[in-house]
This record gives C-alpha cells, sequence and structure tokens, in this order.
C-alpha cells in the first residue's frame, strides 16, 4: 500500500498545545517519523488535561485534547534544561530533517536550540518556527495562543452580528488551520532542501497567516479607506442569505441565494411564485432592501422542518443549503461518514477512542497510516538506546538524574 | 519547467508547473501558495473571466474586471490564459496544457470532469505523473457530491457556525449560529488542498506515480471542529459553543475590544492583576488556579471588564506586551495596516499592475532565509498570456490560434 509517501523524513518536534502538534501529524500519518520532545520540565498544557481525562478520570495519558492532536509520533522524553538533555536534543537534531516549534519567540534560542546552532549541526535542516507575531520585530516578544492572535490579524473585526460587538471564531480557530500552514511551509522547504541540498529556516507569524486569508477586507481599507461593515450571517454580495430556525432544539439551517436562478428555485419550493414576478425581488439589491420580510416568509416555512430537510428540498430546487450541524450530528452525518475524517485511534492506556483525523481523499493513499498519540515519555528507551546510541546502563542513569524526565 | 527569465526558479516550489482551471477563492487561493512560491501557474480562466473579478473591492468603487482586489490577491505570480471548455477545440488546449504539468488545480462540479473529457483517467493517461486536485463543497462521492455549497454553508455545515461567536451569547434563540466575515470556509479550504498536493508531489517522488486528490469543503471545517469530537470520544459532553459558559476570546475596553486570555494560564493571570494594579477582589486565592477561574468566570470576568473598559487597547496590549501576557487588540483593518510588526516585518507588498495602478495588499507569512517568497508579476489580464502559453509553449501556430479565437474557443488578451 501506498501510504508512506514521506518514508525517509525524520521530524525532531518541539512543538506544544494546538498547532505544532496538528501539524506533525499531518508529517506523522503520511510516514514521516515524528519524534516529540517532552518532558515534566515543560509539561505540554493539555499532557496536564484540567478538568478531566478519559471518562473523567485525570492523567497524564488520558487527555482528549493531547490524544485527538498527538497522534502518529514517537514521544521522547528529555529534559532540555540540563547539558546532557540538550546534547541528546541535538544530536536527534544532527539526524533528523525537520525541526518544528511553535513556541513564543526566541524561546528554542534561550534553551541553546536556535536555528544558528542547528545549522552548525546540521546544514541540510529546514526549521519551522512558529509564534504569534513571528521571530523579529518591534512586537515579536508577544505570547497567546491561536484564538486571541486572529484579533491582532484583524478576522474578528470583521466578524459579529449586525450591528453587535467583534466576535471571536469557534473551532478554536485559527490553530488547527495554522498546523496545517506549518505542514505545507516545512515539505515546502525540504522540496527545496532535496533539489539544492540547502536547508533554511521559516519564521512563521500565526498572525500574519491570518491576516493572508482577509484580503478583501485589508483592501477595501487600502484603496478606499472604509472599514468594511460586519454583516452577520448575511452577504454584501448575495441575498437572501442567512440562518434559519428549524424544528428541533436550537436546529438551524443556512442558506444562501447565489444568484437569481437559485432565487427562482427558492421561490418554486416555498409555494412563493409570487416572489418571482414582484420587482422588488428581481436583483440581489432588492432583495437585500426587503430581506427582513423575506427572511420571515423563509422562517415560517423552515420552521416547520428538520434542517436536514430544507437541505434536501432546497437543494433540489437548486439552492444552496446545508444544516449547521453540531458535533454529534457531524459524527452521525452520511455525507461525512462518506469522508472517513473520524477514526477510531486505539490508545494504548484510554483503549480505542473515535477522534478527527486529518481531512482530505487521495486515489494512490488508502488510508492515512495513523498510530495513536503515544503515552508520555513511550519511546524514549527505544530512540535513546537506537538512534541516538546510548546503552542500557547510560539510559538508566539518565532516567536516575531526570535527564530522561 | 518554468522558464529562467521569469525567475521561476528561484523559490521553493520554483520547479513546479501548475495549472489551474478554478474560480473565487478556494482553487486560487490554493494555487497562490504555489505561485507564491516560485511555481510557474497558469491559471486558465472561462472566458467571461473568474467570477472574483466581479466581487471587488475596488479601487473608488468603480467594479473593472481587472481592478477587483481579491481577484489582484488571489492571482499573483500567475500567467493568465482563456479559453472555452464548453468548446472542444477549448478542452483540447487545456488538455495540452495539463499535458506539461505536474499539479492540475481545478473547481468542476463532480459530474463535470467525465462529461467534458477531464476526468483524472483520461487527462492522467496522457500525463502518467499527473496530481490533479479537485476541490468542491462536499467531494467528490457521497450523498451530497451534486449539492450547491459556499464558504457560507461549509462553515456551518462543517461545525464552525455552531461555535462562533465563542463563547459570547445568552440567548440562543435570538442569536443564530453565526459564520465569520471574511469567507474563511474557503480559505482554510484551499490550506488543506494546497497541502495535499505536496504531499502528493513528494508521493511521486516515492513511489512513481501521480494521483487525484478529493478536497472537500466541508470536510476541511470538520478538520477544525475537532475538539468537541475528541470530547464526545473521550466520554464527555462537549463544551465549546456560541453559548456563555466561560471567558470569551473578545472582551470590551475602553475604545474598542482585546483579545484576552487572563484565565488559561496562571502565570498570565498573576501578569493580569499585576497589571490591573493588584486591586483586592484579583489577588483572592480562590482565582488563583485555571479552574478557580473558569469556575467563577461570572464574577472574575465583569471585574475584569470594569478595569478593561478604563483603558484604550493599545495601553492593555503594550502592558501585557511588557509582562508577557496573552492579549492583543481587536485590531481594524486600518490599524492592521498601521501595524509596526507588520511593518518591521515587511507584510504587505505594493502590486504594481498596468490596469489597477499600484495596490497595496497582504504579503508573507513566513519568512524563508534562503528561498524568500516573492511577488514576480501582478495578477494576468484577462487572457494576457494566452498567445505565449499556446503559440510560445503548446507550440500552436498562429493560423491554428487566430482560427481558435475567431471560434471563441480561446481568448486573447487585451493588453
Amino acid at each position: 500500500m501506498n501510504n508512506r509517501p514521506l518514508e525517509g523524513v525524520r521530524v525532531a518536534d518541539f512543538g506544544w498545545i494546538l498547532a505544532g502538534p496538528y501539524a506533525t501529524a499531518w508529517l506523522g500519518s503520511l510516514g514521516a517519523e515524528v519524534i516529540r520532545i517532552e518532558s515534566q520540565s515543560r509539561l505540554d498544557f493539555h499532557r496536564q488535561n484540567l478538568g478531566a481525562g478519559a471518562d473523567g478520570v485525570p492523567g497524564i495519558n488520558r487527555g482528549a485534547v493531547f490524544n485527538s492532536l498527538n497522534f502518529s509520533r514517537k514521544s521522547l522524553r528529555l529534559n532540555l534544561s540540563t547539558p546532557k538533555g540538550l546534547e541528546l536534543a541535538k544530536e536527534l537534531i544532527r539526524q533528523s530533517d525537520i525541526v518544528t516549534e511553535n513556541y513564543a519567540a526566541g524561546v528554542m534560542e534561550k534553551m541553546g536550540l536556535g536555528y544558528e546552532t542547528l545549522k552548525a549541526i546540521n546544514p541540510g535542516i529546514v526549521m519551522i518556527a512558529t509564534s504569534p507575531l513571528g521571530q523579529v520585530g518591534p512586537d515579536h516578544a508577544a505570547t497567546g495562543w491561536g484564538p486571541n492572535v486572529q484579533a491582532y490579524a484583524g478576522l474578528p473585526h470583521l466578524t459579529g452580528y449586525e450591528g453587535g460587538p467583534p466576535s471571536g471564531l469557534g473551532g478554536l480557530y485559527p490553530d488547527f488551520m495554522i498546523g496545517t500552514v506549518m505542514a505545507f511551509t516545512a515539505l515546502s522547504a525540504l522540496h527545496a532542501r532535496n533539489r539544492t541540498g540547502e536547508g533554511q529556516y521559516v519564521d512563521l507569524s500565526m498572525a500574519a497567516i491570518v491576516s493572508t486569508m482577509i484580503p478583501e477586507g485589508i483592501m477595501e481599507f487600502a484603496m478606499n479607506g472604509r472599514e468594511p461593515p460586519r454583516p452577520g450571517n448575511r452577504s454584501p454580495k448575495h441575498a437572501p442569505r442567512g440562518v434559519y430556525r428549524c424544528s428541533g432544539d436550537d436546529k438551524w439551517v443556512a442558506i444562501e441565494v447565489e444568484s437569481d436562478e437559485a432565487w427562482r428555485g427558492l421561490a418554486g419550493a416555498l409555494g412563493r411564485t409570487d416572489w418571482t414576478s414582484d420587482e422588488r425581488f428581481a436583483s440581489p439589491e432588492g432583495r437585500r432592501a426587503c430581506h427582513d420580510e423575506i427572511d420571515e416568509a423563509i422562517t415560517a416555512w423552515t420552521r416547520e422542518r428538520s434542517h436536514y430537510e430544507v437541505m434536501h428540498t432546497l437543494q433540489a430546487a437548486g439552492v444552496a443549503a446545508a444544516p449547521c450541524l453540531d458535533p454529534h450530528e457531524l459524527l452521525e452525518d452520511e455525507g461525512m461518514a462518506d469522508r472517513n475524517l473520524y477514526v477510531e485511534m486505539d490508545h494504548p492506556e484510554v483503549g480505542p477512542r473515535k477522534v478527527a483525523g486529518l481531512p482530505g481523499r487521495y486515489s494512490d493513499v488508502e488510508d492515512y497510516d495513523y498510530s495513536p498519540a503515544p503515552l508520555f515519555g513511550q519511546h524514549s528507551e527505544e530512540v535513546c538506546r537506537g538512534l541516538l546510541g546510548l546503552s542500557a546502563e547510560e539510559y538508566e542513569r539518565l532516567v536516575e538524574e531526570e535527564v530522561i524526565w | 519547467m518554468a522558464s529562467e527569465s521569469d525567475g521561476g526558479t528561484e523559490g521553493a516550489l520554483g520547479d513546479l508547473r501548475i495549472v489551474e482551471y478554478a474560480q473565487g477563492i478556494t482553487g486560487p487561493f490554493c494555487g497562490k501558495a504555489f505561485a507564491d512560491l516560485g511555481a510557474d501557474v497558469v491559471k486558465v480562466e472561462p472566458p467571461g473571466g473568474d467570477r472574483s473579478r466581479a466581487d471587488g473591492p475596488f479601487p473608488g468603487d468603480e467594479p473593472h474586471p481587472e481592478k477587483s482586489g481579491r481577484f489582484l490577491y488571489l492571482n499573483t505570480n500567475k500567467r493568465g490564459v482563456a479559453l472555452d471548455i464548453k468548446d472542444e477545440a477549448g478542452r483540447e488546449v487545456l488538455r495540452e496544457l495539463v499535458d506539461g504539468a505536474d499539479i492540475f488545480i481545478a473547481d468542476l462540479p463532480p459530474t463535470a470532469y467525465g462529461e467534458l473529457g477531464l476526468d483524472f483517467e483520461s487527462l492522467s493517461a496522457r500525463n502518467a505523473g499527473l496530481i490533479m486536485v479537485c476541490v468542491s463543497p462536499y467531494g467528490l462521492t457521497g450523498p451530497y457530491r451534486d449539492y450547491r455549497g459556499s464558504a457560507f454553508t461549509a462553515f456551518h455545515v462543517g461545525g464552525m457556525g455552531r461555535e462562533t461567536p465563542y463563547n459570547e451569547i445568552t440567548d440562543s434563540e435570538a442569536f443564530p449560529p453565526l459564520v465569520d466575515g471574511a469567507d474563511q470556509g474557503d480559505y482554510l479550504t484551499a490550506w488543506t488542498a494546497a497541502t495535499m498536493a505536496l504531499i502528493a508531489v513528494f508521493h511521486r517522488s516515492t513511489y512513481g506515480t501521480g494521483q487525484l486528490l478529493d478536497v472537500s469543503a466541508m470536510e476541511a471545517v470538520g478538520g477544525m471542529t475537532r475538539m468537541p469530537i475528541a470530547s464526545i470520544g473521550y466520554g464527555q459532553e462537549p463544551k465549546i459553543s456560541r453559548e456563555k459558559a466561560n471567558f470569551p476570546w473578545v472582551m470590551p475596553c475602553k475604545d474598542g475590544h482585546v483579545s484576552f486570555a487572563p484565565f488559561l494560564m496562571d502565570h498570565w493571570w498573576r501578569a493580569v492583576v499585576d497589571m490591573m494594579g493588584s486591586p483586592d477582589w484579583a489577588v483572592s486565592e480562590a482565582f488563583a488556579t485555571t479552574m478557580g477561574r473558569v469556575q467563577n468566570a461570572d464574577v472574575v470576568e465583569p471585574l475584569t471588564v470594569e478595569w478593561l473598559m478604563e483603558h484604550t487597547k493599545q495601553e492593555i496590549y503594550e502592558m501585557a506586551l511588557a509582562r508577557n501576557v496573552a492579549c492583543f487588540p481587536v485590531n481594524t483593518m486600518e490599524e492592521v495596516l498601521n501595524s509596526r510588526q507588520y511593518a518591521a516585518r515587511d507584510f504587505f507588498v505594493d502590486v504594481e499592475h498596468p490596469q489597477a495602478g499600484t495596490q497595496r495588499q497582504p504579503g508573507a507569512a513566513g519568512i524563508y532565509s534562503s528561498t524568500p517568497w516573492a511577488v514576480r508579476r501582478p495578477a494576468p489580464l484577462l487572457g494576457e498570456h494566452t498567445r505565449e502559453v499556446v503559440c510560445g509553449e503548446l507550440g500552436r501556430s498562429e493560423a491554428d490560434l487566430s482560427a481558435l479565437a475567431a471560434s471563441g474557443a480561446v481568448g486573447e488578451g487585451r493588453a
């Protein structure tokens, strides 16, 4: 089975929390050997599983967040605040192709693992450093998580109910998207290295990544000196567009009428043939002027129906409509079942658990080559005595000395 | 295959040749990820042009197909060919282009590929190593295959709408699930597509085979809402929602809003207490731990907001920056454009375009130390490179081109 396209690529993974682990989930699930460096001395926030672990039982190996992100890798415990721990990390990097990290800017340098040091050890190394605002610039020291950083980037300013305050996005956005960009960036630099033999350092700014994904708002101001309005669920181009109440507890459907043809489809599906002859509704601009009136009529119809029924009926009439699914519904959805995103991973401590894997399907990769998230330090001995060349005695001594810790 | 004279081999992906037949955001943003790193991307448009040419924003609010901000941004570094795939002669030109490509990015309705003879089987029979990336709302198979979708419906059906606005509302009847204001359903799907395409380049080196990549916007958004899925798998009821049960990401202050996370880490909270001047309420032991703050969010949040309301977002940001605590201003577009941090990183680029003039747009999010991101050419005019590509690279004769143009199978540039 051709499912390990990154076979032979070794990644020293210093990532933590959300974006970093998700980046290496991509690489590890496609055949790269990902070795994540962890330690008691800098324990991942999600190893601590505040609240509870699997089935309400706390434990360093039981966290839902940690285990659902850190699949397809090995766990190596190394205390980087000890000289020997640092030396072993450098030996690992000497034998690696890619280093990923998403600490606050400058942390790797402070630990003695800055790019200049790594380049001297391994000139071919590709290092992807991801931080809130980047490694250079007057505000490089800014710290924070993805959902905070999106504010700096400008996304919440554009998001919110009409007339209301700016709002943050769900999905812990943009952390997982940024993990995907990290994976792309690492592979692009590795692709260049495979041609030229030269490694390189990429300083990725999380905020800048998000700002590259909101060009319309930025260019609107740059061109015309105007802040775009917050339209809620409505659209500046298409009308009607909205989220409408359906039957059932907190059930909703999203409908976007993208053309006049779709508008006629909607009118037909709702039995409102009068709408197609009403001149007020002949254009998107006209319909937007009467959006409240149209919304009221649509809601009267959707309220009597399930969100799935509305989707099927309107799609048959050529209208883009889809239910606003909650996580329980996503797990049961037939369309998602066809994609195979949700997979069971058999974790060594908590057993088989369903989590979201990676999106996308490949005609020549039967499935991603997932392995469950490792126990804390599960592969310390294997990596130390194999790749890093320690004897059994040395390994035991370093465990006692809290180097492998 | 990229020509040296274009400087096409300078970037990290300078050896790749890509053909793109895709409109709007998703396919073109995927193509841009490669083009901005040096790949030779030939963008093929229908004779009327990519629909994003009508989207804007436009300088001076005057619509013009060569001046749409969205188009200008999404298509930097690409060459442009116009042809009509409703015409078999036009389709054959497209096939010949794909014959010379490493990657073909397309966004046709799933059943159209076969109908037009542009399916992976036909194209890869002519170009054995071809990587074909098909982006669609719901994927190339499955019960929703033929359904319509948009960035808006994708955001909602993939579950992000139910989590937006994050932790902010108290009346769920009055406030339905909410979409973001910047088409993230399309933009994030594009990153999934680009990452898969690059993986397939490695795959081809490892196994010698090209392949078809099937990218669904619903699934790409679903890949973002993975936390509540994990909660369910781990025997816990998901807590992430638009309904208020905890601290929101966005809080008001004197002159706007800030994104503040004082509750997450204990050392952040201690820094926030210091910022606030250590008021009696804040030094309470009850709030010293993350759990304590989360459980007492209804006390901690209003008292924190009371303090925030006395300070501007810039003051709060500077205080947080000095103390290493997570806090960012909710920047307006003007503030994003004036960011001193972005300026220091040369983030914005002024791209000169023959018709739109010089327009400022977002540039490199990542600074590559040896193969820099660069704008090597502005977005193409409609059909600008039709002649260069059809005659110069596909080897069609001038007479052939004239005949194709006369029948409407291809469009030539107006430049």
